[in-house]
């Protein structure tokens, strides 16, 4: 990532510009109010009055600028050893159980001169809707935020950390240290980032730096703070806690940033971004982890039943109100499903898919299909790679559930046809003259050149079939999963699967898709049953999935979902098994379904 | 030539220092200079002009906060339109480079407000910084 070049200046040239500038100069301070003074108080009546002040500071108080003085060492030493002093109450404060947020302050009087004003300036953007929790979180947000920027201001004098930009360093010169912070959607928050950094996606947070390094002015303006509430959300439902805990968490990081810490440019320095965020964090007791432990913490399993329980509980207490998708995921066929008679993706219903996406619900495909042919059919409607609905980092379901993907594309189920099976199979096709395919994973393989070998390539997307020349070496070269013949419908109903149903009773199992395929498949396979050992995977239960298919390889797949849809043009079994008949596949009915029943 | 700026009388307040070194000090409100280079740092919920002289010593600020915009629920671009104003008036400019920070709803208005208010300006120069990104969502939680 691009280093901020505006904030690299070296410390030298900003002495430098100020060392022209005579400390008598008349104009150099600018009087804009005048402030009453007291006399001087003794020295326990001082410290008394700096715990109050100290506490005064946190809160977000309206803006009254005072003029800066000539600086001198004086001045300069007397804020030193003040700040020290408020190091120590802080320490004082950190060993005292915070078990209630403090009540909200009387509106004080001006601060004094000697404290630096911490604002936090919390909005938030036009387009949100006015949900009470949302308002909660900034009014909130008022009192944490100063508390975390004064934690980590104070941390500066200390911190020896090599990686961090140290444009920033003493703020004591400073009368009011600002920080502004906007709760914003997906998005607001997509457009800044296409604007600003070029990435058309939708992020958590991003943090824009204000400070002008030569600027010599009473107020250091940090910088904005942009946090997406509704990825907020979906984190702290991943990760178990409250919306609040995770806005948070969020904010000390942007303030982080904002003081030159980063994380894109090595692992030291984002080893000492984290070391800074959980020293702020355990200071002020927030609930949350950063968000490289919580990637240590959810590969764990977690064993523990109670916690499960407390978990839930966390979800349900901090659930966003304004809008949840009713699915997190929603298994969809291709063939004869999103796939239209001419098989392809129609326009609305990659139109659907996307929005889908856009709201947080996973698009899983479960299909007869081998993978090459989905990624093939998708790319045509530019749903494919990685940032599309599927490719090959994404989860899927293929080949009648004999190959499952889970998280990052890894296999994590593989079936293979019994090898006598397959040798049965080749030599009935070989004596009967049927072309057949053999699946292996990614690959097909035949020993005919058929138009209708073919067909499955140009017109169903399939990987294109290699020829091989004997029975031997195709059960040599490749482990087949399933074995699919290609003839006519009626002597596939009248001569084929009769046949083979009855041959291979016990050893395999006959699945017809397609009303001209007939496929063996190993026993005890089908797609709910890839369904079933995916959901045990992603670790999600069937309340959260939806189904969309119209085969009878689909009906165990529609009956494992919390809510099956069934096309119009799908066979009468799966009507029957499903909970709701949608439009046909020529009539966009995935986009239907998704559109009426998803959202 | 430029339209002249009305003339705006030069105001006095007088401070009474609270530090052992305090002195009573009777000075102007804010330089008054012809040529300068004019800050502005817009924030979503504030915008900061600060105006200062060809060498960089600040002559005058202003912020929307001082001019008694508060707001919690959206910044105005209103906001940054009458602090532009209210700095440029002050000083009397009447040549500036303009140097733009930040993404704020205050931005365009603020700078609309200094080309209307007849400053001549050589350059308007963006230094606004790449932002930060947060992190790549955590895994999901396996119970």
């Amino acid at each position: 990532m691009a280093r901020i070049v505006s904030r690299a200046l070296p410390f030298a040239s900003r002495s430098s510009l100020r060392l022209p500038l005579p400390p008598p100069f008349p104009g150099a301070a600018l009087v804009r109010s005048a402030a009453a003074g007291s006399p001087l108080p003794p020295a326990a009546e001082a410290a008394l009055a700096a715990s109050l002040l100290s506490w005064r500071g946190h809160t977000a108080t309206p803006e009254s600028s005072i003029a800066a003085p000539p600086p001198f060492a004086g001045f300069l030493a007397g804020i030193r050893r003040f700040r020290k002093g408020r190091r120590g109450q802080a320490s004082a404060k950190r060993s005292q159980p915070q078990d209630a947020p403090p009540p909200p302050p009387p509106p004080p009087p001006p601060p004094k001169e000697r404290e630096i004003e911490l604002v936090a300036r919390i909005g938030i953007e036009e387009d949100m809707p006015d949900d009470p929790e949302v308002l909660n979180i900034v009014e909130i947000l008022k009192l944490n935020v100063p508390m975390a920027m004064k934690i980590a201001l104070d941390g500066l004098l200390d911190s020896s950390y090599s990686t961090r930009d140290t444009s920033i360093s003493d703020v004591g010169k400073y009368d009011k240290v600002e920080v502004s912070v906007l709760l914003c959607n997906d998005n607001f928050i997509q457009d800044l980032n296409k604007e600003w950094r070029d990435v058309d996606c939708a992020t958590d947070i991003l943090s824009m730096s204000q400070y002008i390094p030569d600027l010599d002015v009473p107020i250091l303006m940090l910088g904005d703070i942009v946090i997406s509430v509704e990825a907020a959300e979906r984190q702290a439902g991943e990760k178990g806690v409250t919306l609040l805990d995770e806005v948070r968490v969020l904010v000390v990081r942007g303030i982080l940033h904002l003081l030159g810490f980063q994380h894109e440019s090595s692992n030291e320095a984002a080893a000492e971004l984290e070391k800074e965020e959980q020293l702020i964090l355990k200071s002020l007791r927030w609930k949350g982890k950063g968000l490289a432990k919580s990637v240590l913490d959810s590969s764990k399993p977690q064993t523990d039943s109670l916690d499960g329980q407390v978990t839930n509980d966390l979800k349900k207490a901090g659930s966003l109100r304004f809008y949840k998708p009713k699915f997190k995921y929603i298994f969809c066929d291709m063939d004869g499903t999103l796939l239209n008679s001419k098989s392809q993706v129609s326009a609305r219903n990659a139109e659907a898919l996307r929005e889908a996406r856009s709201r947080g619900v996973n698009i899983v495909i479960a299909t007869g299909k081998a993978r090459p042919a989905v990624i093939d059919a998708l790319s045509m409607v530019d749903l494919s790679g990685r940032t599309g609905i599927v490719s090959e980092s994404s989860p899927g379901v293929f080949l009648q559930g004999l190959l499952v993907y889970g998280l990052e594309g890894r296999r994590i189920y593989k079936r293979n046809l019994d090898q006598e099976v397959c040798r049965e199979a080749l030599s009935y096709s070989i004596e009967n003259k049927i072309p057949f395919v053999a699946f292996s994973q990614d690959h097909c393989y035949s020993m005919f050149d058929h138009p209708l070998v073919d067909s499955l390539h140009y017109i169903y997307h399939e990987p294109k079939a290699k020829i091989v020349p004997s029975i031997g070496q195709l059960l040599e070269t490749a482990e087949i999963q399933k074995v699919l013949f290609l003839e006519t419908p009626e002597r596939i109903s009248s001569a084929l699967r009769p046949y083979w149903a009855k041959a291979i009773e016990g050893r395999a199992h006959v699945v017809q898709a397609q009303p001209d395929m007939l496929e063996l498949v190993p026993p005890a396979t089908s797609k709910g049953n890839g369904v079933k050992v995916l959901l045990n995977h992603l670790s999600i239960s069937p309340d959260e999935v939806m189904a969309i298919g119209d085969g009878e390889n689909d009906i165990e797949m529609l009956q494992l979902a919390s809510f099956g849809v069934a096309l119009a043009n799908g066979s009468d079994k799966t009507k029957a098994a499903a909970n709701v008949i949608g439009a046909t596949n020529d009539e966009d009915g995935v986009a239907q379904a998704i559109y009426e029943y998803a959202f | 030539m430029t339209k002249a700026i009305p003339k705006i009388g030069s105001r006095k307040k007088v401070r009474i220092g609270l530090r052992r070194n305090a002195r009573f000090s009777l000075r102007k409100s804010a330089r008054r200079i012809t040529k300068g280079i004019i800050h502005v740092q817009a924030s979503f919920n504030n915008t900061i002009i600060t105006v200062t002289d060809p060498q960089g010593r600040v002559v005058f600020w202003s912020s929307a906060g001082t001019c008694g915009f508060k707001s919690s629920r959206k910044a105005s671009p209103y906001a940054g339109q009458r602090t532009a104003v209210d700095a440029i008036r002050t000083v009397g400019l009447q040549r500036a480079e303009v140097m733009v920070k930040g993404a704020g709803s205050g931005r365009d208005a603020a700078l609309r407000a200094i080309a209307k208010s007849g400053v001549r300006l050589s350059c308007i120069r963006d230094v606004t910084p790449m932002p930060h990104n947060g992190c790549r969502p955590p895994k999901k939680r396996r119970l």
